[in-house]
């Protein structure tokens, strides 16, 4: 798993695009938190708005939008590629199991979005310079964004374990993970597709309220990708 | 050394003690969708061993070779490292090193950080990782190319970084898929010249069109057609004109060896014999004196070039 870990990390570090995407998504981020702050400033002595509700959690649901994109194209770079240019010979002929391979890539993919959900999380400590900020629900945004970015990466390597080409890669990983934002949205979602939106568990996280329902939400998706992805390895083997 | 005949039948030469094979198939079939690749081929391997798998394109050479890699399973038939299953334990596969067709390199990392990679995949521990990437480099001679990005290397360059990349945990077997493939000959002199000396220690399995590679490097080769093997047999093939090569069925190597004008014998594959004849004999004398001790000759022929007219005599009979 190690072996892997850090292979992905010095090619992570090692690629343009790596860098280009941090620095798109930081650029975005930092001109919406600044408009926030903008309308925050013009309305809070009017209307008594608390910048955790007015600018924070927007900026965890803007950076978690962000992330939809960024994660898909990181990581297509993955299994696809490698099975394309031969590169899963060498990973499947070694000792590590799937399941390792798989976690290995994970991390990996979550050490580089670190940074990207560290400095989120800055941007939004930054309030407390000149407003009173609830800092537990801070953090708790923060680590919210976390999960979700977790989730994105476990479906996006799901998705890479399943053929060879990166583009399509990324576009499936947008598309199934802009069809989770977006499912539980519609009118004529109840049930089963209400629980698989990620926007009400990721809004109720990302507000401070840490609740069993949400974090499983999270939990169990992603493990499931994973597991799919170690499945998809495992039968790639036989296939 | 042992011996697998074609047919999967085991035939062991008189001189050799039987030995648990380093490297064992019996029986691999493997299948992809509406194609049979390979159906019963079975090898074994000692330490020492250098096996060159022939066959034209789409015989089930690079099949094979992913198979005792352990990247695909088989459908039937089974890959044995020393007696342990190669499917059943991960753990197994670290005593194997393997390039597939395509050296797999990853563009963005330098030479040392891949073979560093490369060794940790591999189970190399911590304390002995610098080590083995070092002593590696040396061998495949790349220590002027260990901080270059494997993706600006030349085509011999990335081979042999390929190469070392199968042999940095100091495995028992190398598989090596076409470890020559588009090299000039230059660099084909010193590939062939590196493989040979990670030989010493280990077994080889190595794939290749090209027959003088196979014949400057294996000890033994198994030919490949249809995803069966037509033919196997140790080398070098006998050559030259004191060396013949004979085909009969009702003979040993010791009634074969008693033959005046015959001063050694060896088995090439079950019922062909690699005959060197005495200082004084000439072929047509052997012949007399074959006759005359009751072999049925099947075909009695010149050996050089052995090799090429074997692989083109099975590839138009099968």
């Amino acid at each position: 798993m190690k072996a892997l870990l850090y292979k992905d990390l010095i090619q992570l570090f090692a690629s343009p695009l790596a860098w280009i995407l941090l620095a798109i998504e930081q650029f975005v981020l930092a001109w919406i938190f600044l408009l926030q702050l903008d309308q925050f400033q013009a309305v809070q002595t009017r209307i008594g708005l608390n910048p955790n509700q007015a600018v924070i959690q927007p900026l965890y649901l803007n950076a978690a939008l962000i992330l939809l994109f960024i994660v898909p194209l990181l990581g297509m770079l993955g299994f696809s590629l490698e099975r394309r240019n031969g590169a899963l010979d060498l990973l499947l002929s070694s000792p590590a199991s799937p399941t390792a391979l798989v976690f290995g890539r994970f991390i990996a993919l979550l050490a580089w979005l670190l940074p990207a959900i560290l400095l989120c999380l800055a941007m939004a400590t930054s309030l407390a310079l000149g407003a009173a900020i609830d800092l537990p629900r801070l953090f708790a945004g923060a680590f919210a964004l976390l999960l979700c970015a977790a989730l994105y990466a476990a479906l996006t390597i799901w998705l890479s374990t399943l053929g060879d080409q990166p583009l399509a890669t990324a576009a499936a990983a947008i598309g199934a993970i802009l069809l989770l934002w977006l499912i539980g949205d519609s009118r004529a979602a109840g049930g089963v597709f209400s629980w698989l939106g990620i926007e009400a568990h990721f809004t109720r996280l990302a507000a401070g309220d840490l609740n069993a329902g949400d974090l499983g939400y999270f939990l169990a998706l992603g493990c499931g990708a994973l597991l799919a992805a170690t499945f998809q390895l495992q039968r790639s083997r036989e296939t | 050394m042992s011996f697998i005949a074609a047919e999967g039948q085991p035939s062991v030469t008189p001189s050799d003690p039987p030995m648990t094979p380093l490297l064992s198939a019996r029986d691999l079939h493997r299948s992809y969708p509406g194609q049979q690749a390979l159906a019963g081929v079975s090898l074994s391997l000692q330490r020492g061993d250098i096996l060159g798998l022939l066959g034209r394109n789409g015989a089930g050479k690079s099949t094979t070779l992913r198979l005792l890699a352990g990247v695909l399973r088989p459908d039937r038939g089974h890959v044995q490292l020393n007696g342990e299953s190669l499917h059943m334990r991960h753990a197994t596969r670290a005593r194997i090193g393997f390039l597939p067709e395509r050296p797999p390199l990853y563009p963005e990392l330098r030479v040392d950080e891949y073979l560093r990679f490369a060794a940790r995949l591999r189970g190399v521990p911590r304390p002995r990782l610098r080590q083995a990437v070092d002593d590696i480099i040396e061998r495949c001679g790349l220590g002027a190319r260990r901080k270059r990005l494997c993706g600006q290397l030349s085509k011999g360059y990335r081979q042999r970084v390929g190469i070392a990349q199968a042999a940095v945990h100091d495995p028992d077997v190398l598989l090596l898929d076409e470890p020559g493939n588009g090299l000039d000959p230059v660099q084909n002199q010193d590939i062939r010249a590196l493989l040979k000396e990670l030989a010493t220690s280990r077994a080889i399995v190595l794939s290749s069109h090209v027959l003088p590679d196979i014949e400057a490097l294996c000890n033994r080769v198994l030919l490949l057609r249809q995803g069966r093997v037509v033919f196997e047999s140790r080398l070098p093939l006998a050559n030259g004109e004191r060396h013949l090569l004979l085909q009969t069925a009702d003979a040993d190597s010791a009634s074969i060896g008693a033959i005046d004008g015959i001063a050694s014998v060896s088995v090439q594959a079950p019922g062909c014999f690699a005959l060197t004849l005495a200082d004084e004999a000439t072929p047509a004398a052997v012949v007399r004196a074959l006759c005359r001790a009751g072999i049925a000759i099947h075909s009695l022929c010149p050996a050089g070039n052995r090799l090429e007219q074997l692989f083109a005599e099975t590839d138009d009979n099968a």
